[in-house]
């Protein structure tokens, strides 16, 4: 049976006339590396904070390692934060700052002292034991703040935005260090990231969450592969959104007519539009194939080349297609010249009819 | 580098202001070891007779005593009033925090006169005893805004989610306050707590109205001004320059340590 280490049910969490949460479930299976994911603003800073008590819900219930949220603080608390900032005590070592959290749970000195220099070697931390945080690199910050969580041995561990003040080379190196970690120690993690690359590397699922509401929660790869939504295909990754209206559904694909043709996709879901509805379909740059035709394709279209950005890996190029452009990333360098007349196309499994969304509207045309 | 056709004008209008700022505070310091018992030029030779006179003085040893007593409490006193007022205001203070802020701090803008009367009159309406009792209430009213200013700025870098932290790893709130809280404020309570022991210990109006028959070092010093300014009365002066710069330049070296150690 799985064990959940954090259950949310209907929360609400409002700030004045602002609902920051409104009526959120979940549940964290136990030893999970879980992502909270979204722009500034939705919400997951702040359901974040629920679980570790720092804010009180207005409404609903939060059970954490089984347990009802308490509001009282107190050491035998079952999660620990992260916080963006670090929030060490700039007037404490190294290792005092390590240690606060045992002695507030009264632990004899000999097992305080083993207990942190057990995290120091964790995290390799043992030659800046007698400094200061601010003689400290931002990195190193990062790890003290981790150690100091951890060796607790919390039941859950928070993370709000832990790597978001490092530069990209150090996130990158974090990154991997913080899996290392989660596998290590094997206890649950909930991070909290606006960054999508960062949450496709850590987690072993994703929380997708928009105005304070979930659009999605699934593994990197369902989230990509499967959107539910325009905002969550257009969040995570790159994706073609064109205006269409549905002709015929059939299960679970649909045929949609855009201004360039019938296209037909996968529908999410439980997603099931009627007929003449008015949808956005989906494709991923690198699903679409760019270059004279014919591409003996399922979908095949004819437009002219607007843009050509060298990527390295790949190039990307804009196609017009009538009052719509359809990027397409094909590999290497792209053969073609601009305002050239070009081929583009794909195959159907990699096409989604997503539900409309006036916020995607036109979104390929900016 | 760009030549300054203002540099030098600015170098001589320094001097001018600090020669205008300290020329009389260094004339009372060199008429203390004058000989002549009149405060004029020619000097007529050095002596150390008036410290000498001024050391064998019981009643200035009293006043002194009295000073010290008056400082050290009105320190106590005001800067836990302080502290506690800024951090409540900052924690709870919500929309209203600015408000109150700027509320608490109006005591400084009155004129000292004013707070003597009105400290008079409140002491007559409840027939209150005038003593060093007074005297240091009085102190206290003068000197918390001060307390509060310069804790409350050291506040404003205060990052809130290191009190946070401090719960979040199971800390109780007193051992917030405490354990974080308090040693980030320290430079903020060392600076604060010496400027009220400056300004008390040099304060004539308000002790003036609020003392009984106590007498503290700067009320001597008035009465004894009333037979002229003595060598004596210049010794005195030079020993309470001395004290209180000593005091100002800690406390601003504590100030500017609270400044750098708040940027992190």
């Amino acid at each position: 049976m799985k064990q959940y280490d954090v259950e949310l049910s209907g929360v609400v969490k409002r700030f004045g006339s602002f609902t920051a949460v409104d009526g959120i479930s979940l549940a964290v299976e136990r030893g999970k590396f879980v992502t909270l994911l979204g722009p500034s603003g939705c919400g997951k800073t702040t359901t974040l904070r629920m679980i570790g008590g720092l804010e009180v819900p207005d409404g609903g219930t939060i059970r954490v390692a089984g347990e009802p949220l308490s509001p009282d603080g107190g050491a035998s608390r079952p999660t620990r934060m992260v916080f963006q900032n670090y929030a060490l005590f700039p007037h404490m070592t190294v290792t005092e700052n390590v240690a606060f959290g045992l002695r507030m749970q009264r632990l004899p000195r000999g097992e305080i002292e083993q207990r942190v220099n057990e995290m120091f070697a964790l995290l390799g931390l043992a030659s800046q034991v007698g400094k200061y945080p601010h003689q400290l690199s931002g990195g190193q910050q990062q790890r003290v703040a981790l150690a100091r969580a951890l060796v607790t041995r919390p039941r859950v561990l928070l993370l709000d935005e832990p790597l978001g003040a490092l530069d990209l080379k150090m996130r990158k190196h974090m990154q991997n260090e913080l899996k290392r970690l989660q596998r290590e120690v094997g206890i649950t993690f909930v991070y909290v990231t606006h960054d999508q690359e960062e949450a496709m590397n850590l987690s072993d699922s994703i929380v997708v969450m928009d105005h304070g509401h979930i659009v999605q929660h699934g593994s990197p790869s369902e989230i990509y592969q499967d959107p539910v939504s325009a905002y969550v295909a257009d969040f995570i990754g790159e994706a073609n959104l064109l205006v269409a209206t549905v002709i015929a559904v059939d299960g679970t694909s649909a045929v949609a007519e855009t201004e360039f043709g019938r296209i037909a996709g996968h529908l999410p879901g439980d997603f099931r539009p009627r007929g003449g509805e008015k949808v956005l379909v989906c494709v991923r740059p690198e699903h679409v194939a760019v270059g004279p035709g014919p591409l003996a394709l399922e979908f095949e279209g004819a437009g002219t080349v607007r843009d050509i950005a060298y990527l390295g890996g790949v190039s990307r190029v804009a196609v017009q297609v009538g009052g719509a452009v359809v990027r397409a990333d094909t590999p290497g360098l792209f053969a073609g010249r601009m305002a050239d007349a070009t081929a583009f196309g794909w195959q159907a499994e990699n096409v989604r009819v997503l539900p409309y969304d006036a916020r995607f509207d036109g979104h390929v045309e900016e | 580098m760009r030549r300054d056709p203002v540099k030098p004008f600015l170098a001589a209008w320094t001097v001018l202001v600090l020669l205008f700022l300290f020329a009389p505070l260094f004339v009372v310091a060199l008429f203390s070891f004058n000989e002549s018992s009149i405060s004029r030029f020619p000097i007529r030779g050095f002596t150390l007779a008036w410290y000498q006179k001024l050391f064998a003085n019981t009643a200035l040893h009293e006043a002194l005593w009295n000073s010290l007593i008056v400082a050290i409490a009105t320190v106590a006193i005001s800067t836990a009033l302080g502290i506690g007022a800024a951090v409540g205001i900052h924690r709870y203070g919500g929309r209203y925090g600015g408000a109150l802020r700027s509320f608490s701090l109006t005591p400084m803008m009155v004129p000292r006169l004013i707070i003597g009367i009105a400290l008079l009159t409140f002491y007559n309406l409840f027939q209150t005893n005038l003593s060093l009792l007074t005297v240091i209430a009085g102190h206290v009213v003068m000197t918390l805004p001060y307390v509060i200013l310069i804790a409350s700025a050291r506040l404003v870098g205060f990052d809130k989610s290191m009190e946070e932290a401090a719960w979040d790893l199971g800390a109780g709130t007193f051992t917030i306050f405490r354990e974080v809280t308090l040693p980030f404020l320290k430079p903020a309570v060392v600076a604060a707590a010496l400027m009220s022991f400056t300004l008390s210990f040099d304060e004539v109006v308000v002790t003036f109205f609020t003392t009984g028959n106590d007498n503290t070092l700067p009320m001597m010093i008035w009465s004894m001004l009333r037979f002229g300014i003595t060598p004596e009365v210049n010794s005195i002066a030079t020993l309470t320059i001395v004290a209180s710069g000593a005091f100002a330049l800690v406390a601003e070296m504590s100030l500017r340590r609270a400044q750098v150690g708040s940027t992190r």
